[in-house]
């Protein structure tokens, strides 16, 4: 979504970057889904 | 260490211990969906009308997995909000300062930190942050993130408390009633006494006021296009000192050094472009403005710690009085206090909660006497230069607060999860500095974050409870409970990620370019001051050893993952633990069970945790802080 509202506004390293960091968050929080089943199977 | 200093602390621990029922008897009401407080005429209706809107059905309770994934969206949602808001702050409103949009490095960084509740400021935040980030992207966390923070500590007490059962209550009841009902009518009222002890809450641009005394900088000189002007100059090397002889020149045995030019491998100068550098008189001064007083309230009640301005409560308008200072350091334990009454309101066992507060008084207070003993004892290398020994380590302290103040702040930020911070930390001595480092590597379990601070302390309860059954051999029982290894793998799953993401990312930091870089002193404070950066990160307190420059794209990015690795990767054990909890049947009490009041438990338990914290953290800590207060002995400083 930042991407998209910045498209043409910043470059387009920062916009990588953006997606790369939102990314991480992303598949952190879902990863933590995995990780609470993967403690329930201890 | 002086009478007013004693004075000061009987009064601290008074007027923290009559707080505590009122706070605990409060929160049993606010943590019960059907709880009635003198609030509900105004706010039971938006209470409602918030459950209509976000499609919550209040009476549907939710098992521990159900809860932590709800727990876990939300940060998710909010953590992305926040780091959009900081990334397109240039365009917003409410920045009459025209700041511009933050890197996404340091967006990332500080979007995590206030998720988590961690608030480390790898920024200056009346140089970076319009008002609407500050309100909006920040302020919301602080109170979002503290809720939270209650919220997982009373699913943790619902499942000790409940038994037969796999539901821990829901997380948006939780999450929408300790903000509606507790933080921002404390946080109302707070705000206003602030105010009245002279805090600023306005939206007027930054003032502009005349030095009374002007002062000169240097700053790189410009052309008309506002390019920097660079001149070509030799470079130099430092090279021994020659005599008439060739011979090097010794002075105490040591070779005296001198500049010479380098040479290339033609035997010509080596060349470079330097910035041309002028003087620049400085008259005029820019004094900080805002809503700061609504977001101090929520900084200090929350355990949030974020900082309005760069040097947060050491600011003449974030701390105006001795008054202010005490209340805000009040304010820091006030929910984390209360919820050891609430503890053992729930568990029917007002002892336990009892019990427990004293454990966390007791360490508290060693904690604040060690760190006031030897910021009052000073620094001997200064005596040697002249300063009296009875002004002790003044150094990074406000005047105003004084050694005691800063000593006892200090304590009681990283005793919680807060990291606001009246002083810097940095400056105190090596043992008085080792007192927040260990603080935050016993993962803020004194009182603690409003909320982590209890449920990380009932880890190590487990824990206690489960060493004591291995003592005398039989099958551990917690308040009615036999606690199995399930329970023993998620408490000890809990303290190995706290020591594993400080240490692991600690260390990668010692050996790496990058982290180096970043390092203002050398020695055992270099690594002190990795290490206090990562131990506040991973334990979501957030002040830091300001030596360190972390603005960078390495250390805001591992700064960040740490952050969430120190919350949620915690957390989930944690409700995976209370889910355990709660589903138990109860066993009756025998004669071999063990009390989990009185002080034979209060020493057990205290005993586990200093043993935990020194087994993981001693080895590191011996080669920072305590090396270094043993070099400053030997007449060495870094």
């Amino acid at each position: 979504v930042v991407a998209f509202i910045r498209g043409g506004v910043v470059p387009n390293c920062e916009i990588m970057l953006d997606v790369i960091y939102i990314g991480t968050a992303v598949l952190f929080f879902v990863a933590g889904e995995i990780y609470a089943h993967w403690c329930e199977k201890l | 260490m002086n009478t007013s200093g004693w004075l000061q602390l009987a009064l601290y621990v008074a007027a923290l211990a009559l707080i505590t029922k009122p706070m605990g008897l409060y929160l049993m009401r606010v943590l019960d969906p059907k709880g009635k407080t003198w609030l509900d005429p105004v706010i039971r209706p938006v209470e409602r009308l918030s459950y209509w809107v976000m499609g919550v059905r209040p009476e549907q309770e939710q098992n521990w997995r159900q809860y932590t994934w709800a727990m876990l969206l939300f940060s998710l949602v909010s953590c992305v909000f926040t780091y959009a808001i900081l990334r397109l702050q240039n365009f917003l409103p409410l920045n009459p300062q025209h700041l511009g949009a933050l890197s996404p490095d340091l967006a990332f960084n500080t979007a995590v930190s206030f998720t988590t509740n961690t608030n480390w400021q790898s920024y200056g935040g009346e140089s970076t942050m319009s008002y609407l980030s500050q309100m909006v992207a920040l302020a919301i966390h602080n109170f979002a993130s503290a809720a939270t923070g209650i919220a997982i500590a009373a699913a943790l007490v619902r499942g000790i408390a409940r038994h037969s059962t796999n539901l821990l209550g829901n997380f948006w009841v939780d999450l929408v009633r300790v903000t509606y009902y507790l933080l921002v009518p404390i946080c109302l009222i707070f705000a206003v006494v602030l105010v009245s002890q002279g805090m600023i809450q306005n939206f007027k641009p930054y003032t502009t006021a005349k030095l009374v005394e002007s002062y000169t900088i240097q700053v790189q000189k410009t052309d008309d296009k506002g390019q920097p002007v660079t001149t070509n100059v030799a470079v130099t090397v430092s090279a021994p000192k020659l005599d008439e002889k060739g011979q090097p020149v010794l002075t105490n045995g040591v070779a005296v050094m001198v500049d010479v030019p380098q040479l290339d491998t033609k035997g010509q100068p080596v060349m470079t472009n330097v910035a041309v550098m002028v003087d620049q008189k400085v008259d005029e001064q820019s004094i900080v403005q805002g809503p700061m007083a609504s977001q101090v309230a929520i900084k200090m009640l929350g355990t949030n710690g974020g900082g309005y301005t760069n040097a947060n409560a050491a600011h003449p308008f974030e701390n105006p009085t001795p008054l202010s200072n005490f209340l805000q350091m009040l304010s820091i334990f006030s929910i984390g206090s209360g919820l050891t009454y609430y503890l053992g309101r729930m568990t029917k066992n007002q002892k336990h909660g009892w019990a427990v507060w004293s454990a966390m008084m007791i360490l508290f207070l060693a904690g604040a006497l060690v760190a006031w003993h030897y910021e009052a004892a000073g620094n001997p290398i200064h005596q040697q230069l002249g300063i009296t020994a009875a002004d002790g380590n003044m150094e990074g302290k406000e005047v105003r607060f004084g050694i005691f103040n800063s000593a006892l702040f200090a304590t009681v930020t990283t005793d919680a999860s807060c990291g606001a911070v009246n002083s810097m930390h940095d400056s105190f001595t090596a043992l008085g500095g080792l007192v927040p480092l260990f603080n935050m590597q016993l993962g803020e379990i004194i009182f603690g974050g409003v909320g982590a601070g209890l449920y990380g302390m009932l880890v190590f309860v487990v824990l206690a409870v489960f060493i004591a059954g291995l003592m005398v051999g039989r099958t551990p029982e917690y308040l009615g409970k036999k606690i199995t290894a399930f329970d023993v793998k998620m408490a000890m799953l809990t303290l190995l990620i706290l020591c594993l993401t400080i240490l692991g990312f600690s260390a990668w930091a010692a050996v790496s370019a990058w982290g180096l870089a970043g390092l203002n002193n050398n020695g055992p404070h270099g690594l002190s001051e990795i290490l206090y950066a990562y131990s506040s990160c991973v334990g979501n307190n957030g002040s830091a050893f300001a030596g360190l420059s972390a603005n960078t794209p390495w250390y805001n990015t591992t700064l960040g993952i740490a952050m969430l690795f120190g919350r949620f990767l915690m957390i989930v054990p944690i409700m995976a633990l209370a889910g355990s909890l709660a589903q138990k049947k109860l066993v009756p009490a025998s004669a071999g069970t063990f009390p989990v009041s009185g002080g034979t438990f209060v020493i057990l338990l205290i005993g586990t945790i200093l043993l935990v914290g020194a087994l993981n953290f001693l080895p590191v800590l011996a080669l920072g802080p305590i090396v270094e207060h043993f070099l400053m002995l030997q007449g060495k400083l870094f």
